[in-house]
């Protein structure tokens, strides 16, 4: 077997090859990157009444949930989520807590289960020019009867 | 009795039939190589912008005569309806928005057969205008068939009609946002077409390039404008506090333009080195193609967003178009392969067109994500019916890293020559402009802005246009001795003796103006909701804002609620903002419209959320948005250089005297 000589000058097409691994291993790093940060950030819509249903199943998915607050349930950062057919726990973890935040208020609440409370990392009032929550109807079936208007 | 809907009818089914037999007897004139059908072909323009210009003059018709008995009109505008907003109404929604995406291609296809008309017999121009013809025909047939604007009410004509969408009738951007997208979107299809003519004619070299740098310039230009435009209204008029949100149709506008951004730039490759030509033309396909892919989002229906108009039938025919333009463009490329191979090649790594390349991969690259994060969730729910999407922080991310290093080869590429640079060279052009990118850092800092990405924006951004300035004032001293003139009309004659180049920087410029702008609104802003009563007041970031009450505005077109907030900043007093909800007839969607002090460092945001209560609290968002000034000025600099590169160069006078030719081979260090 030989070692080659440590001291022969570098070819043109030795330079040549080294340039094209050096580029395939910065593509490959890159595009292992962009899916670790695509997978990381997938963030499942859903209804309360299908995000308890799967609770069981859920393995740590990244959940958007639509519901109101249920009245009489904010608790410094504990609240309920109800979409009227079915109801979770939210423990607001690092999500900034609107001062407003009180019964019926529309939320799309961003979050992980946490056991059976669902550790909030982003809220997002739901609101008539509310552009980026509108990208996904979660469905206007939220309405429970203690937060419906009369007439409406 | 003739009205609106029967001219319209006529002028689409004219369109189309015109589009058609253009198309028919250009193609049978070019596989013939019979020059009298050529020019029959070509013929046909005529009458079919004629019918363009028709269907759009009946659809205002029909708006501004609220004849109801046609369906869009019923659908999109109401008696109560302003003028501005009737007008405008012509493209909110889908239907109408083809006609006006008709009108500015058969402008397009007029302007370049006008523009060609002394190489009228030129194969590439009448392959080209073949190409153009093709896609009129296809928008034409949309109209005929599953996005028919003068179809009727099958029943009782009402005496009143919608109204546009709420947010179609809020702000008086609606009329400049989409024509000017659209004609960005549109222009892309003089580029394609005449890619494609030079695929099939062989004429691959430089000339295509050539006869298309404007268009392509000019449909950039408004792809720009549009897409800022966007962004304003969104900030104007949604309410939500921000101006971008990686909506997917958001995403749809941005992906050509990425994409033709990287083709301006790697055409000056293969200008001057013959270079990269299967790169431009795979660029220029992928860029109509993704402005089919953004129509398809838009009207197709298969993602809700402020821009998608409603569930409509012509997905299907838009998702055929595109696999027909990528389908043939590859294929086309396949069948020229070996004739595509150019004689040029990379020198040395430190070098203009290497700069050029590394952005180019770095816009693909870029356009490769923002294209993985759109279509993904579309494809996840198409196979597993699972409404996923994917989170801002994904595109935050990678575009962070990615938008860096394009700054940086915006500083560093135009300091380049071509082939090769020696180092010393390098650290000549280089040491000033990197000194004043470390200065602009150390500022920022001393200044309490905090967060690497923000920081290393500006720093970045200094060191690019400190080498645009050095650039430009090294051009002007070399042609004040040269000339012996003086300073101001040597600035000006600098910039007519090459307006491509420095209206390129001025581009750089506005680039470097809005990545500030975003970086710093995105990182050093302030964000919240409060609830005040009457008179009570608030400090947030140090302004103060005092809840002063509230009014209700009623019109026949809306009804408004507005609260009244005073705004003071230390002993500035910015004075009294009005935040407000509209309700329009016919829809239950209340329409925030927030009001905003526009500052020269900070914006103070205001968007009503909550209507008075019982106790007659308000609540509101408040943001302390920084630089968003800088963010629309930097696009009406990114317009003004686009405008720039356009003015035709100053030819020399035969009895200039030329400049030593040390000072000329300075100047042409930019070039």
């Amino acid at each position: 077997m030989t070692t080659g000589d440590p001291d022969a000058p570098v070819t043109p097409s030795k330079r040549f090859k080294a340039r094209y691994i050096v580029l395939a291993v910065v593509c490959a790093g890159a595009v292992v990157w962009m899916i670790t940060s695509l997978a990381t950030n997938i963030d499942y819509w859903m209804p309360v009444k299908q995000a308890v249903a799967e609770r069981s199943g859920d393995h740590g998915k990244h959940l958007r949930v639509g519901g109101l607050v249920v009245p009489g349930t904010v608790h410094g950062r504990d609240f309920e989520l109800s979409d009227g057919n079915a109801t979770l726990a939210v423990h607001l973890g690092p999500a900034d807590a609107p001062q407003t935040l009180k019964g019926c208020t529309p939320l799309v609440v961003a979050g992980r289960w946490q056991g059976k409370v669902l550790e909030a990392d982003g809220l997002t009032r739901r609101h008539g020019s509310d552009y980026s929550s509108k990208a996904h109807q979660l469905g206007d079936d939220t309405r429970m009867a203690s937060c419906r208007q009369p007439g409406a | 009795m003739a009205g609106p809907g029967a001219l319209g009818d006529f002028a689409v089914v004219g369109g189309a039939v015109s589009a058609a037999l253009g198309a028919g007897t250009l193609g049978l004139g070019l596989a013939r190589r019979n020059s009298r059908l050529v020019d029959a072909g070509r013929r046909f323009v005529a009458p079919m912008c004629t019918a363009a210009v028709l269907t759009f003059v009946a659809m205002e018709w029909a708006l501004f005569s609220h004849d109801y008995a046609i369906k869009y009109v019923a659908n999109n505008v109401a008696n109560a309806t302003p003028g501005l907003f009737t007008f405008t109404a012509a493209w909110g929604a889908l239907e109408g928005s083809i006609i006006l995406w008709v009108v500015i291609l058969c402008a397009y296809v007029a302007i370049t057969m006008l523009a060609f008309r002394r190489r009228r017999r030129d194969a590439l121009v009448s392959w080209a205008l073949l190409v153009q013809y093709l896609v009129c025909l296809f928008f034409f047939a949309l109209m005929v068939g599953p996005a028919r604007p003068f179809a009727t009410q099958s029943g009782l004509i009402p005496f009143d009609g919608n109204g546009p969408n709420p947010l179609l009738q809020n702000h008086p951007l609606v009329a400049f946002h989409p024509p000017m997208l659209y004609a960005g979107y549109v222009g892309m299809t003089i580029p394609f077409s005449f890619a494609i003519a030079a695929l099939i004619t062989g004429r691959f070299g430089e000339g295509w390039l050539a006869d298309t740098r404007r268009a392509s310039l000019i449909a950039w230009g408004f792809l720009t404008v549009g897409i800022v435009l966007g962004a304003w209204w969104s900030y104007e008029v949604l309410g939500w506090g921000g101006y971008w949100g990686w909506d997917p149709v958001e995403n749809a506008s941005f992906l050509p333009w990425l994409t033709a951004t990287a083709f301006l730039h790697s055409v000056m490759v293969q200008e001057r080195r013959a270079m990269l030509r299967v790169w431009n033309i795979s660029l220029i396909i992928a860029t109509f193609s993704l402005t089919i892919l953004g129509t398809f989002l838009t009207r197709s229906g298969v993602i809700n967003s402020v821009h998608a108009f409603s569930q409509s039938d012509i997905g299907p025919w838009l998702l055929s178009f595109l696999g027909v333009i990528v389908a043939s463009g590859l294929g086309l490329i396949a069948w020229r392969g070996d004739r595509l191979r150019t004689p040029g090649r990379i020198d040395s790594l430190v070098s203009r067109e290497s700069a050029f390349l590394a952005n180019n991969l770095l816009f693909a690259a870029f356009a490769l994500v923002v294209l993985t994060g759109t279509v993904f969730p579309l494809l996840v729910e198409a196979l597993n019916n699972q409404q996923i999407s994917i989170g801002a922080p994904y595109f935050d991310r990678m575009s962070l890293p990615i938008g860096l290093a394009l700054l940086f080869m915006m500083a560093v590429a135009p300091v380049l020559p071509w082939r090769a640079t020696a180092g010393e060279v390098l650290r000549e052009r280089l040491q000033v402009p990197a000194v004043c990118g470390v200065v602009a850092m150390a500022f920022v800092v001393v200044l309490g802005y905090r967060g690497l990405g923000p920081v290393i924006a500006v720093g970045l951004g200094a060191f690019c246009v400190a080498g645009i300035v050095r650039n430009f004032a090294i051009a002007v001293r070399a042609r004040r001795r040269a000339y012996h003139e003086r300073t101001v009309p040597a600035l000006a004659r600098t910039v007519r003796s090459n307006p491509r180049k420095w209206g390129g920087l001025v581009v750089h410029t506005g680039v470097v103006v809005v990545a500030i702008a975003i970086a710093g609104s995105q990182s050093w802003g302030t964000r919240r909701e409060v609830q005040l009563k009457k008179n009570q007041t608030v400090t947030i970031a140090g302004h103060q804002l005092t809840y002063l009450g509230s009014s209700i505005v009623r019109s026949p077109q809306k009804a408004t609620l507005k609260v009244r907030v005073h705004v003071r900043h230390g002993g500035d007093d910015f004075g009294v903002y009005a935040p407000a909800i509209s309700t329009f007839p016919g829809s239950n969607q209340g329409i925030g419209t927030p009001s905003v002090h526009v500052g020269l460092l900070n914006d103070v945001y205001l968007s009503l959320i909550e209507a008075p209560d019982d106790q007659g609290r308000v609540t509101l968002q408040v943001g302390i948005n920084p630089l968003m000034m800088w963010l629309w000025l930097g696009g009406g600099i990114m317009a003004f250089g686009t405008l720039l590169c356009l003015v035709p160069a100053k030819r020399k006078q035969p009895d200039a005297v030329a400049p030593p030719e040390r000072e000329l081979a300075t100047v042409g260090a930019g070039t």
